[in-house]
């Protein structure tokens, strides 16, 4: 058999069975969908550390194994199946039927492991969808909350603008180059630009900065970030936890294999494109973050921030240090979500940063959990965060650089712009630790933090804290 | 490797220890009687512990300043990210850093036993916090790497933060704690945000962490406009820190919210993080950037140290003397540091460390006598008190004492700092040393005549300016003052003491490494 078709069947597989248990018992124990959704994650990485090889081919270019790809499908895989952990509890809560939810998730991963292989445009297409269209669909999950249907309505209807922008701009590089394979593609454009050939070229441009302008707007690059914040607020905290982190990383992983491969001719092009988007996500991400009261849209807007900082690592070639930054942002994201599940009371979800007033003194290990991802959110050394941007800043600002003009005033911009960030993250750690708890707030005391909550906090606390000490991934 | 750097770990270790312990203890708001015990308890374990830590400290520092070459610890080289940029963590202790590590150990026993905490209402928090500052001070000042370096100068300032924001008081003269708590803390992020960029840009040229000691090295190899912008970075941070004038915004505000301890903590030792950025990492490793803006950055002192001391004239409490007082006199050390000139060791180098190690013990002194005077640990208003040394007279001889030393009284330690700094600066500019003795005049006399306010004449305010009269010096509190001045009296005549083991680093320096501590 196909060994791609192997590597793909954990997750194949896995939907069928949700999909059979959805049917058969739609109200059965929550536990027994997770148990088999996480499995069904982990084989799926198994098989395809198993079953693919390096530098393997399948259906005639079509799926393409590069080792960044892999990489970036066991991060996204692993992200996954460490929300799913969380979800065990929260969607009891919440209201939605586990089986239905984690079927959508399998699906969702099956198009972020076929992000990370696309080897033409084709499949490039259509792992994309497969990725936008589960997460409308999860943002949207809760539709009894006036709020999640929003947040599903406003991506959905965003989502498929970058959809359309994105097929464009795949179209158009076709209609320059008549190539679909990847590889094909690099060549022709590599030759064009050799021989200086510009009406090829034009058409060409004009599609990869249409596809680098859909991807902006799926991650949220500032200035295309508005949507963000509100499908934040809007989405319960376990989708939230899939859409925010291994989703984030398959698209930014995407980006990355898709400009230092194919568009690589073209870097005089997207480098200062890259450029602006980071020195906005920067300005714009930071100073609009000060005035938001609200937990989850403050993480929205440190999401624009870090997105600035990934685009700078895409911008300086160094693929280490984007894949240590995206892995870093994943665990620390999801560990905020953690902390904020483990916060909340039987009834309700944290909301402002007035509720979680004084939980220095009722939970003091979430608390303290969740300072520390906050820190590493801030950059300070001894957490991921810190790590991250160092290697970020350190390659941009390396004297032998290739890199536009204003790389060195836009690093300098980033981290200077971080002051603004140390505001708002601070005023969540004050709001735990100086603050006393609001008298009407729920009582908290005796109730006790979930396992799966506790767990996947001091995961993320731990990964956090080593990848801060060893400073990079293992095996890297 | 000396036999004695093993122990260098140990000055960040036993206050990581300390931290850790107090924070498992639970939580109690020393409101009841019990939980007030049980608080006191451990204001006496933290007591014995800072004593311990600073006997280690102290014995160590002067250890480290009789061996020559000093002592250095290197740990196992982390690759960072990518395997071309090695951080080693790597410790160091010889006569340039030993006087910071010396003035840490010799302030933390004499604050906590004035300061300590007899009501039982600290709970564990505030050592916890406090002891976070401590670690991260002894590591900023023993750090042989610049990422492990700004990693202790972040994690002072959340020490810093944690300290102030949970045990810190407002009070009518300067508002709400968290305002002046953000200010401090966004004052300090703009001095060392720009610092990490130049820490980064060092370590991206060097393709290794550098480390204090090898900036010279590396920044030597730079051309003119870089080094200039990484210099400038470096500056912010440490100038914030001081503060040099301009940069002093959160200064006054951030000592009067602060609990006494803490206050005194800051202007004692995290101030000399400034000082030390300084001497240790601008003199050193930036020689050629520190003579090109030398007048400016000159100015700039004597500008702060007249200001400062005018400032003091104007104040009405002895905190905001103290407060202003101290922003005069660091101003001298920075002036001590930039007016330094060609030679293998200078005077104002020499100057500036030697009035790094006087400000901070006299600061520590006096902010914790000056929390001593009422029971709240509020300064006192001037136009409203009077005549208190009836009720206080050993801390009024021993606070008259402090203030004398910090007045420069010939004979005492300060005297002999402050000479060598303005001789140094006299060599740049007459005018220049005209004014800032001038200014230190203005502002010795405002502490004399803040003393004479409170102390002297007849005898009005308690019951008047709303405050209670502390208890007065116990005999031991006392002999502990007067040990402590007589160190001033030991070392203001006989400066060789201290000056000698610095001087010889530093020309060893010279000599040894084919680097002159300034051109």
């Amino acid at each position: 058999m196909n060994p791609y078709v192997l590597s793909q069947a954990p997750l194949i597989l896995g939907f069928v069975f949700l999909l059979g248990l959805a049917s058969v018992r739609p109200s059965g124990r929550e536990s027994l969908s997770n148990i088999i959704a996480i499995l069904a994650l982990c084989s799926g990485a198994v098989a395809l550390w198993k079953f693919l090889p390096e530098g393997a081919q399948y259906f005639g270019g079509a799926i393409r194994v590069t080792s960044v790809g892999k990489i970036l499908a066991y991060l996204c895989l692993g992200l996954s199946a460490v929300a799913l952990l969380l979800s065990e509890d929260y969607l009891e809560k919440v209201r939605i039927q586990g089986a239905d939810w984690r079927m959508v998730v399998l699906a969702l991963a099956l198009g972020m492991v076929n992000l990370c292989l696309a080897g033409d445009l084709a499949t490039l297409f259509i792992a994309y969808e497969l990725v936008s269209i589960p997460s409308y669909v999860l943002a949207g999950f809760a539709h009894r909350d006036p709020r999640s249907n929003e947040a599903g309505m406003k991506y959905l209807l965003l989502g498929i603008f970058s959809s359309v922008l994105f097929l464009l701009g795949l179209s158009f590089v076709y209609g320059a180059t008549g190539e679909i394979h990847l590889l094909a593609i690099h060549d022709k454009l590599a030759r064009a630009v050799e021989a200086g050939a510009a009406g090829d070229l034009g058409l060409a441009k004009i599609g990869v900065a249409f596809i680098i302008g859909a991807v902006f707007f799926k991650v949220a690059v500032a200035p295309l970030h508005s949507w963000l914040p509100d499908v934040y607020q809007g989405t319960n905290l376990a989708s939230l936890a899939i859409i925010s982190s291994p989703v984030k990383v398959a698209v930014f992983g995407m980006l990355g294999m898709l400009l230092w491969g194919a568009f690589e001719p073209l870097s005089d092009l997207w480098k200062p494109v890259l450029l602006a988007g980071a020195a906005c996500s920067a300005v714009m991400g930071n100073l609009q973050a000060i005035v938001q009261t609200n937990l989850k849209r403050l993480v929205a807007y440190s999401a624009v921030v870090n997105a600035g900082f990934i685009l700078l690592g895409i911008l300086v070639n160094s693929v280490p240090v984007v894949i240590f930054y995206l892995a870093s942002y994943g665990i620390m994201t999801l560990g905020s979500w953690a902390a904020f599940m483990a916060m909340g009371s039987r009834k309700a979800d944290v909301d402002e940063i007035g509720d979680v007033a004084g939980l220095g003194r009722t939970q003091r290990w979430v608390a303290l959990g969740l300072t520390i991802i906050l820190l590493s959110y801030a950059g300070i050394p001894l957490t991921a965060g810190f790590a991250a941007k160092f290697g970020v800043v350190l390659e941009a600002l390396k004297p032998d650089a290739f890199l536009p003009r204003g790389t060195l005033a836009v690093s300098y911009l980033s981290i200077a712009a971080g002051l603004v960030s140390f505001y708002f993250y601070f005023q969540i750690i004050r709001a735990m630790w100086l603050q006393s708890p609001p008298l009407d707030g729920p009582d908290r005391r005796g109730s006790g933090v979930r396992w799966p909550y506790a767990f996947v906090l001091t995961l993320c606390v731990v990964v956090i804290v080593s990848l801060g000490m060893f400073l990079r991934l293992p095996g890297m | 490797m000396h036999s004695f750097a093993a122990y260098l770990p140990f000055a960040i270790l036993l206050p990581f220890a300390a931290m850790l312990l107090h924070g498992a203890a639970p939580v109690r708001d020393g409101r009841d009687g019990r939980s007030a015990d049980r608080n006191r308890l451990q204001a006496r374990a933290a007591l014995v512990f800072q004593w311990v830590y600073g006997a280690f400290l102290a014995w160590i520092s002067v250890m480290a300043m009789t061996v020559p070459e000093g002592l250095r610890i290197v740990g196992r080289g982390v690759p960072l990210g990518r395997t071309d940029l090695v951080v080693e963590p790597a410790l160091y202790l010889d006569g340039r850093n030993a006087p910071f590590l010396l003035l840490l150990g010799l302030c933390l026993p004499l604050i906590f036993t004035w300061l300590r905490d007899r009501d039982g209402k600290y709970g564990p928090s505030y050592y916890v916090s406090a002891n976070l500052l401590i670690l991260s001070l002894a590591g900023v000042f023993l750090s042989d790497s610049l990422v492990l370096f700004y990693l202790f100068w972040e994690t002072a300032l959340l020490g810093a933060y944690f300290w102030i924001g949970l045990h810190g008081r407002a009070n009518i003269h300067s508002g709400s704690v968290y305002s002046a708590l953000i200010r401090f803390f966004l004052f300090t992020l703009v001095g060392s945000l720009p610092m990490l960029v130049s820490i980064i840009a060092l370590c991206a040229e060097a393709g290794k962490d550098p480390g204090i000691n090898g900036i010279l090295q590396i920044a030597s190899t730079l051309d003119g406009g870089k080094r200039a912008w990484i210099f400038a970075g470096f500056l912010l941070g440490f100038a914030v820190k001081l503060p040099l004038l301009g940069f002093h915004g959160w200064l006054r505000d951030t000592y009067n919210v602060s609990a006494p301890a803490c206050r005194a903590i800051l202007s004692a030792v995290m101030s000399k993080m400034g000082a030390y950025g300084l001497i240790l990492v601008l003199a050193q490793g930036f020689p050629e950037e520190c003579l090109r803006y030398a007048p400016q950055l000159q100015v700039l002192c004597v500008m702060g140290a007249v200001y400062g001391a005018l400032l003091c004239l104007a104040q009405d409490r002895l905190i905001d003397i103290l407060v202003y007082s101290s922003l005069s006199h660091l101003s001298l050390v920075a002036l001590g540091v930039f007016t330094a000139t060609g030679e293998v060791y200078s005077t104002g180098i020499t100057g500036a460390l030697f009035q790094v190690f006087n400000h901070g013990l006299i600061m520590a002194a006096l902010f914790a006598f000056d929390a001593r005077i009422s029971t709240s640990g509020e300064s006192p208003l001037l136009s409203a008190t009077g005549g208190l040394r009836a009720g206080q007279r050993r801390l009024a001889a021993v606070l008259l004492t402090a203030i004398f030393a910090s007045a420069s009284l010939p004979g005492l330690s300060n005297f002999a700092g402050e000479i060598l700094v303005l001789f140094s600066a006299f060599r740049s500019s007459p005018w220049l040393t005209f004014l800032a003795s001038v200014g230190a005049l203005i502002g010795a006399a405002a502490l004399v005549r803040g003393f004479h306010q409170v102390f002297l004449g007849k005898r009005k305010g308690p019951e008047v300016a709303g405050f209670t009269q502390a208890a007065d010096f116990s005999i031991g509190e006392t002999g502990l003052a007067v040990a402590l001045i007589a160190v001033w009296l030991i070392l203001g005549l006989f400066p060789m003491l201290f000056l000698h083991p610095v001087e010889k680093t530093l020309l060893n320096l010279g000599a040894g490494h084919g680097m002159a501590f300034l051109p």
